[in-house]
């Protein structure tokens, strides 16, 4: 890539991720360094003044290590059993493999109580009595559930780096007498890495950062649990702003860390796909054998969601100290799907979350094209900017681009146009910002796929391209985006399905009923006392049932046409 | 060929997925509504039940009296902290545009200024500030600035009176409310302005239903543990409740932390009693205090400060036996109903609505308001500062506060007057709803009776009834609401793994009657910044930063359970 091309794609990328995000961003934060319009410090100081917080920073980083460790552990084998290994029932579980990944927000909850509450169906099962399970999780706990809700991430990158893996390399260090476990470690992990981290990097920010699970288990002492009750408290103080600012300067530490130790360069490849030697067919109790790790993983990962099945079929209240709920019935479905707010928000969610990936694929793309095809000085700057959105939590950001359209709104020359008005004022229509706020914050996933995807490809078959007269455009589209294509549509099916389930953008900035997202909507129903958590059960197995068909069918068509795409 | 059709019973299934819910759609309602009828702007953390039979209901109301339907745009952006800051954000925007647009430039401080409570507040210390602060305060003219929003509805007194304070919301009437909304047409107060020690209704806010909290609790869980039917806050105390109860989060909700002031305020009662003070003699006593600042009796304000710690004693050991404390509220009484915690500090309202929702009803989940225990407070409506619609809003006032309105909150569906599809269940705020020793109050309850979800002549619902048991003095905790809520944060929420470690080491080694000196240890209260008791507790939070002296008290509970355990351990080891 040019010089002066590059110059413009980062110029671009930088442009947007500071108008996109980091104005937003600051103009919610400088709360927490402003008093009485004068610069301070205090509050920031207060947080590593207060052993409190540094106590709830070193549980969020142990969390984080210990969930990416166990989500890398169970997603590496079973990648690799899927990548070269062809068995009974392998279609189906690699399918099923991604759907922990689309538990809709606030029902994971009430899935575990009914599974795992002192009047649970484990308890029932096992005549136990009233054994309280997850009263003391604590933080293994909350490592355990992270770790089987985020190892499809993981997942989905190693299994696009492992796609990408030109055979003969193997192949090679097989006839030269390396094989077996040291052949992995020696030759396969190291080519896989960018993959492996571009996974493993996103589940380690996003677990340093995850609220819901310790939320759960009432495991408070973490950093992220801190912030939002700082926020949620009542009075305006200032002091969580400080502490975000603290929450992320640590998120970009340890992901500039973590990219010095690990996603250094990867070895690119000049042949991937292509020369992909097909898996081996294993049949008999070989075949379990392979097919046994996909259903020991899936089953427990997928405990809750089947809870929220049959909750979303049980009569409110019945299913108590029993199995299964004592009375079932489609009523909360006819309901739910039939809510005047229900169509209108599937609509709206499509449209967000589609425009939001369109965005995410271009600016994705670009900052991946900086950051890999140019020597540019900046440009692990823009890296780690890029990857900051993961680390902020959702109320912050949803205020600050409150903020930002407060402040557009009130010009004069929005105020007179209808136009502008519907596209600047979030209360007239929250479509822009909406797209902006899921494309920003789902933008890391697409980024480090699109970034693991150039590390493995040769940049000498572009060059070559470019060579016969190719235009940089013409590149890209003939020679780049088709080599790359598996990791980008990792990337986006991710940020897709994130877009669908994402809340707190959604719960801020969607403010009428004619602009809810389906996560507005599932809120909405949650909230209606005594019938509301089975009527938003209900719906939220609709959107699971809708994303899970989704990414089967991505991964089908597609896999289909692109030959080796995740080998399904 | 396989693939193909795999791929193609994929498709129809996704098809068939977004159909469903196409297909169950309810056929649209002809809608009388049209552009250039009025239209109202509400922001609210109201559910979507009360959102809908509201706007039904006013807009009929409104036609039947003005000839034209309204539309109620709803906005919803969360609870009450979020409204707080939506609206914060909104007015101080709208400001700045206003205030630039004037040629004036914004000066440093100017949001800190524009929302201080008092003129002479922080901020408000510039002179170009305290210019800003007055202009905007002294503006109510949508065509000057605006939030867009003309009411916000729900939330607690709390929320409603800060907003006051920082004067995002105006008097909605400039000679006072009407007063057929009121008193009756005999001249009979149909709202009073403060009950019991809570304000009812402000010079801008206007409380249209009451709540109050209790105790919710799930029998076969009672039976599990051995344990009677609670009745008063003290029972939640007891060890057997030991990580069985749910509280609601009072340093998150206004009305929470109004819960937990009536368990020290209990107690403090219960002291002076003690010492001897009758009812009339305290009335006198506080009286005085308030007219002229007497001296006090020393025995009195010492059976205060014995009752102040009491009562923080057992706001403790409820803190070591709750499960959590949660900010969102609708989640007691579900897991109370599930079975997964035993009892739930819950508002009232949620825990009869529960028990409708729950099989076997009330034989497996029972309510109960704690006699004396607790006061009865407000969900009011205020009008917003610069109003686009002001006139509607005014009506909307007007019909939430009018009988119709009131009867929205507790008639049963479909009834004449009644929602239209969902009970609300909730306690209008006009005495003509309930049974009054007042003959004219009195028929019209009895014309109410038969067409109400619930018996509001119950003495166990009636808010007035429980109200009444309560004897609330201001002086006692009212200053304190920020105290309390700082302390209990403190002492039960950042705490909360070595107040149940340390309790669970009582509990263990033979409860609190055999750990004399680690119930000593536990029950200290915090020395530093200073030594904290009722008297002095004021002078803390005025003279120490927030963050420091929470700091300090959240180290000292710390410590002080751990030495509590490691006292439980060591008494009960061999």
């Amino acid at each position: 890539m040019s010089r002066r091309l590059a110059w413009c794609l980062f110029a671009a990328a930088a442009g947007a991720l500071l108008l996109l995000f980091l104005v937003p961003l600051w103009s919610v934060l400088r709360g927490g360094f402003f008093e009485d319009g004068a610069f301070t410090l205090r509050y920031l100081a207060g947080v590593f003044r207060n052993p409190i917080y540094a106590e709830g920073l070193r549980n969020s980083l142990l969390i984080a290590l210990a969930t990416t460790a166990c989500a890398t552990g169970l997603a590496l084998p079973l990648a690799w059993l899927a990548d070269r290994h062809d068995f009974a029932g392998k279609r189906a579980l690699t399918g099923l493999v991604l759907v922990p990944m689309i538990l809709p927000p606030f029902l994971g909850a009430i899935g575990f109580q009914q599974l795992f509450g002192q009047y649970g169906a484990f308890n029932a099962l096992l005549g136990l009595g009233p054994v309280d399970w997850l009263g003391r999780g604590g933080m293994a706990g909350v490592v355990a559930l992270q770790a089987l809700a985020l190892y499809p991430v993981v997942y989905l990158n190693a299994a696009a780096a492992l796609a990408n893996l030109d055979p003969a390399l193997e192949e090679a260090a097989e006839n030269l007498g390396c094989t077996g476990l040291r052949k992995f470690f020696r030759i396969t992990l190291p080519l896989i890495m960018p993959g492996v981290f571009a996974g493993g990097i996103l589940v380690f920010i996003w677990s340093f950062t995850e609220l819901g699970t310790p939320l759960l288990l009432n495991f408070t002492r973490c950093a992220p649990v801190q912030v939002f009750d700082a926020l949620k408290e009542i009075g305006a103080d200032p002091f969580p702003y400080a502490l975000v600012f603290v929450l992320l300067a640590a998120a970009v530490l340890l992901f500039a860390g973590g990219r010095l130790l690990f996603g250094r360069r990867g070895h690119a490849m000049t042949s991937r796909g292509i020369s992909a030697a097909a898996p081996r067919r294993v049949r008999g109790w070989r075949g379990a054998l392979c097919a046994l790790p996909f259903a020991a993983v899936i089953g427990v990962a997928l405990l809750p969601h089947v809870a929220v099945i049959l909750t979303s079929l049980s009569e409110p209240g019945a299913w108590y100290r029993s199995v299964a709920p004592a009375g079932l019935t489609a009523a909360n479905y006819a309901e739910a799907l039939g809510h005047e707010m229900t169509v209108g928000s599937i609509q709206n969610s499509l449209l967000y979350a589609s425009l939001a990936v369109l965005m995410n694929l271009v600016l994705g793309l670009a900052i991946a094209l900086v950051v890999v095809r140019s020597d540019l000085p900046g440009r692990g700057l823009l890296d780690t900017a890029a990857m900051l959105p993961l680390a902020v939590p959702g109320l912050v950001m949803a205020f600050g681009y409150l903020a930002f359209s407060n402040r557009l709104s009130n010009q004069e020359w929005v105020k007179e146009s209808p136009f502008w008005q519907s596209l600047l004022d979030v209360r007239a229509n929250p479509t822009l910002f909406l797209v902006v706020a899921y494309s920003v914050r789902r933008l890391p996933y697409m980024v480090r796929s699109a970034v693991a995807g150039l590390q493995q490809t040769s940049v000498t078959l572009e060059e070559a391209a470019q060579n016969l007269g190719a235009t940089p455009l013409r590149t890209l589209r003939r020679v780049t985006l088709p080599l790359i294509a598996a990791n980008l549509i990792a990337g986006g099916m991710l940020a897709f399905a994130f877009s669908m389930l994402e809340v707190s953008d959604s719960l801020i900035l969607a403010q009428r009923e004619d602009h809810y997202p389906i996560t507005k909507a599932i809120f909405e129903l949650f909230q209606l006392i005594g019938t509301g958590p089975f009527l938003a059960a209900a719906l939220g197995v609709w959107a699971m049932l809708f994303l899970g068909t989704c990414i089967l069918g991505a991964s089908l068509i597609l896999g289909r046409r692109m030959g080796a795409l995740f080998r399904v | 060929m396989a693939a193909r059709l795999r791929t193609g019973a994929i498709l129809v299934l996704a098809a068939l997925l977004l159909a469903l819910p196409f297909a169950l759609r309810p056929a649209a309602q002809a809608e009388d509504w049209r552009p250039g009828d009025p239209r109202l702007s509400v922001i609210t953390p109201h559910n979507q039940a009360i959102r809908h039979e509201f706007a039904r209901g006013f807009s009929a109301w409104h036609r039947e009296r003005y000839g034209r339907p309204v539309q109620v745009d709803w906005v919803v952006v969360g609870g009450t902290t979020e409204i707080s800051r939506y609206l914060v954000s909104e007015f101080v925007a709208a400001a700045r545009a206003w205030w630039r647009s004037r040629g004036q430039p914004w000066p440093p401080g100017a949001a800190e200024a524009l929302l201080a409570p008092e003129a002479s507040a922080r901020g408000a210390s510039t002179a170009a500030a305290a210019a800003l602060r007055a202009a905007f305060r002294g503006t109510d003219d949508a065509s000057a600035f605006t939030s867009g929003l003309d009411l916000f509805f729900g939330g607690g007194e709390y929320d409603h009176r800060k907003a006051f304070e920082q004067g995002l919301t105006v008097p909605p009437w400039p000679d006072g409310p009407p007063a057929r909304l009121l008193a009756t047409a005999g001249g009979e107060e149909l709202i009073p302005e403060r009950a019991w020690g809570e304000t009812w209704r402000g010079d801008t806010f206007f409380g249209t239903a009451l709540s109050s909290f209790g105790i919710c609790f799930n029998r076969d869980r009672l039976r599990d543990l051995g344990l009677a039917e609670p009745s008063r806050w003290e029972d939640l105390a007891d060890p057997s409740y030991f990580r069985q109860i749910g509280a609601a989060d009072p340093t998150k909700s206004g009305s929470a932390a109004k819960a937990f002031e009536m368990m020290i305020h209990e107690r403090m009662a219960a002291e002076v009693a003690a010492a001897g003070f009758g009812a009339a003699e305290v009335e006198g006593l506080e009286a005085a205090i308030r007219a002229r600042g007497a001296s006090v009796p020393a025995a009195y304000e010492e059976a205060l400060e014995r009752g102040w710690r009491a009562g923080l004693e057992l706001v403790q050991r409820i803190g070591a036996n709750a499960r959590y404390f949660t900010a969102a509220s609708q989640r007691v009484p579900f897991e109370v109903a599930m079975g997964e915690v035993a009892a739930g500090i819950t508002i009232d309202f949620y825990g009869r609505f529960q028990a409708q929702f729950t099989p076997e009803g009330a034989a497996r989940l029972g309510f109960v308001t704690p006699a004396g225990g607790s006061s009865v407070s407000c969900d009011p409506v205020s009008l917003l500062r610069g109003a686009p619609h002001r006139e509607t809003a005014v009506r909307f006032l007007e019909f939430v506060l009018s009988e119709a309105g009131q009867k929205l909150w507790c008639y049963r569906p479909g009834v004449s007057g009644g929602p239209q599809q969902h009970a609300l269940r909730r306690l209008p705020i006009r005495r003509d709803f309930y049974p009054s020793a007042v003959a004219e109050l009195q028929a019209a309850y009895e014309g109410h009776r038969p067409w109400l979800a619930d018996d509001l002549g119950d003495p166990a619902v009636d808010p007035y009834v429980l109200a009444a048991r309560f004897s609330y003095h201001a002086r006692w905790t009212a200053e304190h609401f920020h105290v309390h809520r700082d302390l209990i944060r403190a002492m039960c929420l950042d705490s909360a793994a070595e107040l149940q470690a340390a309790w669970e080491s009582i509990l263990r080694h033979g409860g609190p009657e055999a750990n004399g000196a680690a119930m000593a240890e536990l029950r200290r209260l915090p020395d530093r910044p200073e030594g904290l008791s009722w008297r002095s507790a004021l002078r803390i939070v005025r003279e120490h930063r927030r963050l420091d002296y929470l700091r300090e008290w959240t180290e000292f509970f710390r410590a002080s359970y751990r030495r509590a355990r490691e006292l439980a351990d060591a008494a009960g080891a061999p």
